[in-house]
């Protein structure tokens, strides 16, 4: 369990991460989101231990980073797939960090044919492709075979076979029981891994909970309408007050009722449907719902972030 | 701790860099002494002697263009062959000082350099333990690297000296030379903690060493006793060769050792408290 307290950190003047607070449950595996900028990776760095934070501390099942003897062996973690020297051999700098930790150096061999790099044991990291570092920076959290893995934006940079691969992995590592924390800003890759959600926008928490609790709680429900008595069954369903928004291509949209009760209104009014459509807001649609306005960088220019029902957003 | 220096000894030994590193500051050591006695060889000590008293004694080249090149009517003008002295070879020594502190800059700036740091401390929270970890490699192999240029010195001067001898200077410089790399070394990591830069790093103590140090102490005047570097730097040569108006051996070494250690000392309070 990854317990953040009132966590805060302050970049002169900037307030990168204020007073953050979140409980990240053990044998689950929890997804950190938030907008670029938000202060995911800072605070994965302070529970890590590697950022001081200006207020606050972090627990990880009840231990300070500094009070393990053998960190690797109770916390893993790939920060980011470039922290390698690039004239070291793959299976020297797991050596490396395993030593530094008094694990044995079979280990190495263990992780690194877990990641599928049992051939490259001996080439220099340098001539490595994102996809092989990002492979080799989860090696290296699995040295000790620790109960608790930290992955910040695991899925960066790698092309769809290796996105499959890491959430197959990920997921692996989930079924055994770890507790696993994990940042992306890949919203559906996170809503196929994660079961919890910590939800961040410029430092502040926003959401903790089931994934199914962030989009029920956040998220707006619809039922689209088709029907050639469209104009009837919208009729009545304001007179219900319902919502209902015209979409272009001759259905509605209807906020209010279920569809059960639509289906019983239109079969009361003698009335044809072609369609009844209960909807919910995808995980990314919610997402960029709730960070509205957490967003330290957004572009300026270009399409507009996707309407939340199909066509016209009921609001 | 033991566990933190063998990783930190694995990490020095993986990295070609390191070991090119110290292979050319052993060839550089090995070249000057080489040269230095090629260039003792072609002197030759002169001296009158009268009546069982040695009146002067200079060495001069082989045309015996300046030095002593007669004597009196009562005096015999001798020529004997250069003495060569361990401390007469050792002078490449210096340069490859320059390379122990840049690798002490290294070792530490490279891991911020590529970030290898975050692993670093990740797996071992206890900053300082990683500090005194490197502290422990490299000022030992640059210790032991260091005694093996002045066995290498030693063994190429008795090989080609035409008149080799040792005497109790020499002797101190066995334990010295490897002692002043320690220090350097130790400076460097500090340094390099410092900067969190490799090429800054190595520039900073260059400058420090070779260029302020140098230019203050020609120019203000009794302010060598207060510059490390050339208090330290009589460590690796016979004391009284130096320029300038140091401290004396003991406690030039000691002055040296104390900055030295105050650098490793600041450095790895900021790498302490620093976001890594």
């Amino acid at each position: 369990m990854i317990e953040a307290r009132g966590l805060t950190k302050r970049y002169g003047s900037t307030v990168a991460v204020d007073s953050l607070s979140f409980t990240v449950e053990s044998g689950r595996v929890t997804g950190f989101l938030g907008p670029n900028g938000a202060g995911k990776s800072t605070t994965m760095r302070m529970v890590l231990g590697l950022d001081r934070p200006d207020a606050g501390g972090v627990r990880i099942d009840g231990q300070r980073m500094t009070d393990f003897a053998t960190p690797m062996r109770s916390v893993g973690a790939l920060l980011d797939a470039g922290y390698l020297h690039p004239t070291r051999k793959a299976g020297d700098h797991l050596w490396a960090l395993a030593a530094s930790n008094g694990l044995p150096r079979r280990r190495v061999g263990e992780v690194l044919d877990l990641v599928g790099l049992g051939e490259v044991a001996k080439k220099r990291v340098g001539g490595f492709s994102l996809g092989m570092r990002q492979r080799l920076g989860l090696a290296a959290a699995m040295l000790g075979d620790p109960k608790t893995l930290l992955f910040d934006e695991p899925a960066n940079g790698l092309d769809p076979e290796g996105i499959q691969w890491m959430r197959r992995f990920l997921r692996g590592l989930a079924d055994q029981g770890r507790t696993i924390f994990v940042s992306s800003h890949l919203l559906t890759e996170m809503s196929l891994i994660a079961e919890d959600l910590v939800v961040i926008g410029q430092g502040h928490l926003i959401y903790q909970g089931p994934v199914g609790g962030f989009l029920e709680g956040a998220a707006k429900r619809w039922v689209t309408v088709r029907s050639p008595q469209l104009e009837a069954i919208a009729l009545a369903l304001r007179d219900q007050g319902a919502e209902v928004v015209p979409v272009a291509g001759g259905s509605i949209d209807v906020v209010g009722p279920d569809a059960v009760a639509i289906g019983e209104l239109a079969a009361s009014l003698g009335a044809t449907l072609h369609e009844l459509s209960p909807r919910q807001a995808s995980l990314e649609e919610v997402f960029l719902q709730v960070t509205a306005g957490a967003q330290q960088y957004r572009a300026g220019d270009g399409p507009p972030p996707p309407p939340a029902p199909s066509g016209g957003a009921p609001s | 701790m033991i566990d933190v220096i063998r990783s930190e000894w694995i990490k020095l030994r993986t990295v070609r860099s390191t070991i090119i590193t110290l292979f050319a500051a052993g060839a550089i050591v090995v070249l000057f002494a080489v040269l230095s006695i090629n260039n003792i060889n072609g002197n030759q000590n002169t001296r009158c002697v009268a009546q069982g008293t040695a009146d002067t004694a200079t060495t001069i080249p082989d045309d015996g263009s300046f030095g002593v090149d007669s004597c009196g009517p009562d005096a015999t003008l001798v020529a004997e062959p250069a003495v060569v002295h361990l401390s007469d070879v050792t002078a490449g020594v210096t340069i490859a000082a320059f390379v122990f502190g840049a690798l002490g800059v290294q070792i530490i700036g490279q891991e911020y350099r590529f970030n290898t740091i975050r692993p670093t401390f990740t797996a071992v929270p206890h900053r300082p333990r990683v500090l005194l970890a490197k502290l422990a490699v490299m000022a030992a192999s640059t210790a032991v690297v260091a005694l093996l240029m002045t066995l290498v010195c030693w063994a190429i001067g008795s090989a080609l000296a035409d008149v080799w001898a040792v005497d109790g200077t020499d002797h101190r410089l066995l334990w010295s030379i490897p002692l002043f790399a320690a220090l350097w070394t130790m400076g460097g990591i500090g340094v390099g903690a410092i900067v969190r830069q490799p090429i800054a790093g190595i520039l900073a103590l260059l400058g420090w060493a070779f260029i302020a140090e140098q230019i203050v102490g020609s120019v203000v005047d009794g302010s060598a006793r207060w510059l490390p570097f050339l208090n330290g730097i009589q460590m690796t040569t016979r004391v009284g060769e130096g320029q300038q108006d140091v401290r004396p051996l003991l406690e030039g070494g000691i002055y040296f050792a104390v900055v030295c250690a105050a650098l490793f000392a600041l450095g790895t309070v900021l790498a302490d408290r620093r976001d890594a």
